[in-house]
């Protein structure tokens, strides 16, 4: 596997995303930005007149780990990349989405297949009174900077700080990226890498505290200190001292609110 | 259809998957054990709402789970991408994670039973979806759309019609290989009455719910017969006082029942609620490994199954997502809880017999456990005797809301049409019926179980649990029941 740069008009890095195409030469690779747009192109470029296509793109390259007492329960990857097509004609639309196998010629064809029932389709349906779309072309790009660690290496930090406590939850992270295309011309693309960490720290009793944390980079400074601010508080709940943990919660939104002008995502249950 | 055809093709799902599944082993990392699932699924919908065709869609899904386990450590990868090369980068990923799974693992992957036999499944259908034209599908909606106006003070109507095609394939390093194929269908329709700030719904023709099958599941759901009714309730809901605030008897009809079962009976007996799987997301679960056995779940006439055989309804199959062949076993025997929701891994780590339930919501996702068919087994009341026992009381149909616990046990839920009784007979219409309990209770005034005459299968297609979350089918199947002495109240 060879990732290729990609050359973005906003920023600029390495596209951890990659597409395969078997029909090509070895070696042969499109970034996925690119994968789309010479989809789009070929597809719009096939349109008959009258016609008008709408295509969405979703792809998501990411890793994930469940924990249950602050052990592995499930690890994994996922690597899901769709097109969605909107065929319009007459004041008619139809739509269809479909999986992207990575090869170009096999994804095409598929598309092609789908565009095919959907012409049939639309002369049977009645004009939408609703139908309404974007006419003017605005195209855009974003690609994000990959700042994630590798998700073993994240698990790891995570697993150490919380030795000996009921951790649960869930880690995820990678990429999410979308595009948009139509036979008017506009293209869009988006892409981010983010993580998101949503954990709770079990006690005696069926008491826990919820926390979490999410964002575009990883700062391994960041959960021990929320993991033993939580221990502290599921302490209070332990003891039964509910009093104290509002006091201190309350204490701790204020000082957020002073500092940074937001409230840290945290809250208690029983 | 012949047994494990892809709709819409003559190829068998194994040819197929064929070059992909060549591909996967030229490919495949030297572990203990893999497993290949290979997932198709394609989903069409129809839909008229205020008289309008709304833009048809066609839904496809197609990718491999993968699961590698090696040492006492497991791993998983899915993609979409099947070319050799995206194959070749699925289970790199995996491998990646088999090492900090095995070190951090919560149990040995090397004590889970492995599936040990191969098989097929297809659902039964009569009168598959292409017998109707697009054409005469769309007119029925508009029919149906047509019947659903019954006055003016309907604000909103709307009918669909879907259905739902999946080929599953299952192959193993042991040689294992499972072929299932489902059809479902998915039908419905709904109205909205408005009078000044009064506003209430009634839906039918199997709305929220969806069958294995084709076109003739939707007589049964009063689809599209029951359309006119339906508009002429959600009218006379309106005007009908509300529920009164009062602690009585609840008869609760099957499409109601169908929620019961399934939050304060379902969630609750799920292995991995009461392992601590799901303390941080789904909740946690009121039953505790040691009842099983001996604790009194309900009266002595509540019966529940998890029966993967009735034949329409919606998660009946032959084996679950990891290979364990599925059978009909009691969950609840006269009113003692007998086993849980548990698939192979659960069984294993908590040391107590279960069911087939390892289930993943596509290939994207790792089978967990889940319901399937979950069902209270038929007692021996016509209806009218149901009725006849109930000195006051009220009857309710429909869910239109639930609320209940992390821990699935204190609970109130709502209904879109109640109807009072007194002295044995049904009475007039009250609106905004809703009724509240606490499981480990409820189920203990359970007073008269219907008869097969009042026997329906439900289900929902959209039952919410997992992290990653998992949107799954469940059925439901039920007769009427009568429960003693409930806190009952309306919308005031």
């Amino acid at each position: 596997m060879i990732s290729l740069s990609f050359r973005g008009g906003i920023n600029t890095r390495v596209l951890r995303l990659t597409i395969w195409n078997c029909d090509q030469p070895a070696g042969s690779e499109l970034a996925m930005e690119t994968y789309f747009r010479e989809l789009s192109d070929t597809l719009c470029a096939g349109l008959a007149d009258g016609e008008v296509l709408l295509l969405n793109y979703q792809g998501e390259t990411s890793d994930f780990a469940r924990l249950n007492h602050n052990r592995i329960r499930q690890a994994g990857h996922v690597h899901h990349q769709a097109l969605e097509l909107d065929l319009v004609r007459d004041g008619r639309e139809s739509g269809a989405s479909m999986p992207l196998c990575g090869s170009l010629d096999a994804d095409l064809a598929q598309a092609r297949t789908l565009l095919d029932r959907l012409r049939t389709q639309l002369p049977l349906l009645p004009g939408d009174p609703h139908l309404n779309y974007a006419t003017e072309v605005h195209d855009s790009i974003h690609c994000g900077e990959d700042r994630l660690p590798e998700p073993g290496a994240a698990l790891e930090t995570l697993m150490e700080a919380a030795r000996g406590l009921d951790l649960v939850g869930i880690w995820a992270g990678g990429e999410q990226s979308r595009g948009f295309a139509n036979s008017l011309g506009q293209r869009n693309w988006h892409a981010v890498d983010s993580f998101n960490f949503d954990w709770s720290l079990h006690g005696e009793g069926g008491r826990a505290v919820k926390s979490g944390s999410a964002g575009f980079a990883w700062d391994p400074a960041v959960f021990p200190a929320r993991l033993e601010a939580a221990a502290g508080e599921l302490a209070l709940l332990e003891n039964g001292d509910e009093k104290a943990l509002v006091l201190q919660n309350l204490t701790d939104a204020l000082d957020a609110l002073e500092t940074s002008g937001s409230v840290p995502a945290s809250k208690s249950a029983q | 259809m012949q047994p494990g055809s892809l709709p819409g093709t003559d190829r068998t799902m194994k040819q197929e998957w064929q070059p992909v599944i060549d591909a996967f082993k030229t490919v495949v990392p030297n572990v203990d054990f893999w497993s290949l699932r290979l997932v198709s699924e394609e989903t069409e919908t129809l839909r008229v709402r205020a008289g309008v065709v709304q833009p048809p869609s066609l839904a496809q899904s197609r990718g491999v789970h993968i699961t590698l386990m090696d040492r006492g450590g497991c791993a998983y990868a899915a993609t979409s991408a099947l070319t050799r090369e995206g194959l070749q980068a699925a289970c790199d990923q995996a491998l990646l994670w088999l090492e900090p799974s095995r070190r951090h693992a919560l149990f040995d992957a090397q004590q889970l039973p492995r599936p040990q036999r191969s098989g097929s499944y297809t659902s039964t259908v009569t009168v598959p979806w292409e017998a109707s034209s697009l054409t005469e599908k769309l007119e029925l909606l508009q029919e149906i759309n047509r019947m659903l106006q019954a006055g003016d003070c309907i604000v909103d109507r709307q009918a669909c019609l879907s259905r739902c095609d999946t080929g599953a394939l299952l192959l193993s390093s042991d040689g294992v290989t499972i072929e299932q194929t489902f059809h479902h269908i998915i039908p419905g329709y709904a109205a909205v009455a408005n009078r000044g700030s009064q506003t209430q719904m009634r839906s039918g023709g199997g709305w929220g719910s969806a069958r294995q099958g084709g076109l003739e599941q939707l007589e049964d759901f009063g689809f599209p017969d029951g359309a006119r009714q339906v508009a002429e309730e959600a009218i006379a809901l309106l005007e009908a006082p509300e529920c009164p605030e009062t602690r009585a008897d609840l008869l609760l009809m099957p499409s109601q029942m169908m929620l019961q079962i399934h939050e304060s009976i379902g969630h609750p007996l799920e292995l991995d609620r009461i392992l601590g799987d799901e303390r941080n997301y789904a909740g946690t679960s009121f039953v505790s490994a040691d009842m099983f056995g001996s604790y009194r779940y309900g009266s002595p006439l509540l019966n529940v199954t998890f029966d993967p055989g009735v034949t329409q309804e919606m998660a009946s199959y032959a084996f679950d997502d990891e290979g364990t062949p599925a059978e009909r076993s009691f969950l609840i025997r006269d009113g003692i809880l007998q086993r849980p929701l548990g698939g192979a891994a659960s069984q294993t780590r908590g040391g107590l017999p279960g069911v087939a339930n390892a289930r993943a919501c596509s290939w994207n996702r790792p089978a967990i456990d889940r319901m399937a068919n979950l069902n209270l087994e038929p007692g021996d009341s016509s209806f009218d005797e149901l009725v006849g026992s109930i000195e006051y009381g009220v009857l309710m149909d429909a869910n239109r809301s639930w609320s209940i616990d992390d821990s699935r046990n204190k609970f109130q839920f709502g209904c879109e049409l109640g109807r009072l009784i007194k002295d044995g007979e049904l009475r007039g219409l009250v609106r905004n019926p809703n009724y509240r309990g606490i499981s480990a209770t409820f189920w203990r005034s359970l007073a008269a179980v219907g008869d097969k005459r009042s026997f329906e299968v439900w289900g929902t297609p959209s039952c919410g649990k997992g992290e990653p979350n998992q949107m799954i089918h469940v059925g439901h199947a039920s007769p009427a029941c009568v429960f003693r002495n409930v806190d009952i109240f309306g919308g005031d």
